[in-house]
């Protein structure tokens, strides 16, 4: 096992840590990507391969295989935004979302689903795309077989195969879940980084294959601003990082390129553009960004469930996503139980959660993950900046989300005592465990639908700078490429112009590979 | 909580705080220059009941170690996140103090568990999304403090591999 970027460096990668700058720099390449996950890895390596000079720039800090440590207060710090604490404005919804090179890649749980044909089908309607599922295959395949994306062949951990179970046993859908591994050992600590680069994320493929082509990479910095005029990007300030991640503006770095790709993520590559009081004329620049918020409802069983240990997501269920009755929709999944991810989210204090934290390995947990953006009640939240200038994002709580929250709570539970449970307890705080099913279901239908009272999280952030066909009603276009200026690109999650309906990396990767490749061929025609 | 509130809550305290006694307790309470010490000193003996563990020596390096993590891991938030912070430490504080005082209690540390369970709770309960905010987040910060130390996994049955110690 090999630190991949670590031993490159010794054949003469090109690698700066932007912390230990003491003076002002300038750089020049043809293209600068600001953002090394799911969308500027994979660009950074088909524009370096294509004989681009391209610098990549990257907020959160590299780490490696042999770097990561199978320990949550390790790993939150390190690889996490805001130390795996980020929220929206108001508190209400936790966000789990990367920052380190790779991205989320390096910290996902692997899920790597195609777009469901109805959300293209909903793009192609609202937005004018002309996205559909067999035009984008070539650009799934693609990624696919780049990282080695594949049915998972093992039997699911106990914590999946009760999903699994459930739906059987009521006869609902479910499906088990592509993986973007190689050699994976079947650990279950994929949130904390891969430490033996089974895992086929962007720290172990794109970034090394673009830096072995020439990329050079920057970790710690943060972009601040493109300077921009007569319809042109002219450069990007950066500064760079302290040791916690918060920006230092005693040095400035400054980048021109021919192009700029900004793609830190559907908060961060928002909060750069308006930092930048990019044009934005259709009024949807960091507008309608979408969480799939998510709910959980947590159970216990007689038998060993050991949530930690196992592919953390190998089961999947669509029984729910696309509901007759108009309802948000949601897709149930399962997460990795660890200590710190179920004390902080798990209800309960004092003795009953000590109680509760205690039947830890009998603990089984269903996450029900909520489509947003299909519906006038559900139009997402928006990004706004501190007086520091960083990015905050108000997320309102619809009645429309909330029935679908108090659905999901119901479907987990029903689904939870078909596998078997002993008692399920939906997280929320004016739940408790409940013995069985209809005593569930009566108590659900009671449980105030409030913010604060409901455990909310997300783990997947998009939207904020929205593909659209017509300049009027998105940020960029089909291309990815921004209305206004010229060479200017948004290449991430913050393109999509409604939430997926499943687990974003692959749309994304899918995506950005269509963009790149249309890119390339205006550069060379 | 908006400003008016926040007025309103500190004139409360005020008030409360009128007699001779009361008011030099309260000033003594107010004057600590470190309101998140104070609080999640308070705090984390109630939050984390059931879960210390038995023996004293190892429940007060246990209750230092949380907090200390507590501490070192706010200052990966975001500055305006830390700011709110602060403020909410300092309300809190005044809260704790104004309950110690009620009952008379000489020291924040003679107040009993179940009294500061109580006002953990009613801030969950709160009319004031500041409080409900201020009850959710602290008990975030606590769980993940204590969990996150690997002594403390016990109790849970779980252990984690080490590839690179």
């Amino acid at each position: 096992m090999k630190n991949l970027i670590a031993d490159g460096m010794t054949t003469g990668w090109s690698y700066l840590d932007a912390s230990t700058f003491t003076a002002d720099k300038q750089f020049e390449a043809d293209v600068v990507i600001v953002g090394s996950g799911a969308g500027g890895a994979m660009a950074a390596e088909q524009l370096s391969l294509a004989g681009l000079k391209v610098i990549i720039l990257e907020m959160g800090a590299l780490y490696e295989g042999k770097d990561f440590q199978q320990q949550e207060r390790w790993a939150y710090p390190a690889l996490y935004q805001d130390g795996a604490g980020r929220k929206t404005l108001d508190q209400s919804i936790g966000i789990l979302q990367g920052r380190t090179v790779g991205g989320s890649t390096t910290v996902n749980w692997t899920t790597s689903i195609r777009t469901p044909e109805k959300t293209l089908e909903y793009w192609r309607a609202e937005f004018g795309s002309d996205f559909n599922s067999d035009n984008l295959a070539p650009y799934f395949q693609q990624a696919e077989q780049r990282l080695n994306i594949h049915p998972w062949p093992v039997p699911p951990n106990a914590n999946n195969d009760k999903l699994k179970q459930g739906c059987e046993a009521l006869g609902w859908q479910y499906t088990v879940i592509n993986r973007n591994v190689s050699g994976c050992a079947n650990l279950g600590y994929c949130g904390m980084g891969c430490p033996i680069n089974a895992k086929q994320s962007m720290l172990v493929s794109t970034i090394p294959s673009a830096m072995q082509a020439g990329a050079m990479l920057i970790s710690r910095v943060s972009a601040r601003e493109l300077k921009w005029q007569n319809g042109q990007v002219q450069s990007l300030v950066a500064v760079p990082v302290d040791p916690h991640f918060q920006p230092d503006f005693r040095v400035k770095l400054c980048f021109k390129a021919k192009h700029y790709i900004v793609a830190a993520g559907a908060i961060g590559s928002p909060a750069l553009l308006l930092r930048s009081k990019v044009p934005n004329p259709s009024g949807r620049l960091g507008k309608h960004t979408y969480l799939h918020p998510s709910v959980m409802s947590g159970a216990l069983f007689d038998e060993v469930i050991a949530g930690h240990s196992g592919a953390p997501q190998s089961i999947y269920s669509d029984q729910f996503v696309w509901p007759s009755n108009g309802q948000m929709g949601f897709k149930l999944e399962v997460p990795p139980l660890h200590p710190v991810l179920m004390a902080t989210k798990l209800t309960g204090l004092a003795q009953s959660h000590a109680a509760l934290m205690q039947q830890f390995n009998q603990l089984q947990v269903v996450i029900a993950l909520l489509r947003d953006g299909f519906h006038s009640d559900s139009q997402g939240g928006t990004v706004l900046l501190s007086d520091q200038g960083e990015p905050m994002l108000d997320y309102p709580l619809s009645d429309y989300l909330w029935q679908g929250v108090q659905d999901a709570y119901l479907a987990m539970a029903e689904l939870q005592f078909a596998a078997g449970a002993k008692s399920v307890l939906p997280v929320h705080q004016d739940a408790v465990l409940y013995s069985s099913w209809a005593q569930a279901r009566e108590a659900i239908k009671a449980l105030p639908l409030q913010k604060y009272r409901a455990t909310l999280a997300s783990a997947h952030v998009m939207g904020g700078c929205n593909m659209s066909a017509n300049a009027g009603k998105g940020v960029v276009n089909l291309q990815g490429r921004h209305h206004q200026l010229e060479n200017l690109s948004v290449f991430d999650g913050s393109v999509l112009p409604s939430s997926l309906g499943a687990n974003p990396q692959l749309t994304i990767y899918a995506l950005v590979s269509s963009f790149t490749e249309k890119l390339l061929a205006e550069w060379s025609a | 909580m908006n400003r008016r509130q926040f007025i309103f809550r500190s004139l409360a305290l005020t008030v409360a705080a009128s007699t001779g006694y009361a008011v030099y307790q309260y000033q003594s309470l107010q004057g600590s220059d470190n309101a998140a010490v104070l609080v999640l000193d308070a705090l984390l003996p109630a939050v984390l009941m059931g879960a210390l563990p038995a023996d004293p020596v190892s429940q007060q390096w246990s209750l230092q170690q949380s907090r200390d993590a507590v501490l070192d891991f706010l200052a990966y938030l975001p500055q305006h996140q830390q700011q709110q912070l602060d403020q909410l430490f300092q309300l809190l504080q005044q809260d704790l103090a104004l309950l110690a005082l009620t009952g008379q209690w000489l020291q924040l540390a003679d107040l009993p568990l179940s009294q500061r369970l109580d006002l953990l709770v009613s801030w969950r309960d709160s009319y004031f999304s500041l409080l409900q905010q201020a009850f959710s987040g602290l008990r975030e910060l606590i769980y993940g403090a204590f969990y996150g130390q690997p002594q403390h996994w016990l109790a849970l049955g779980y252990s984690a591999p080490e590839f690179n110690p």
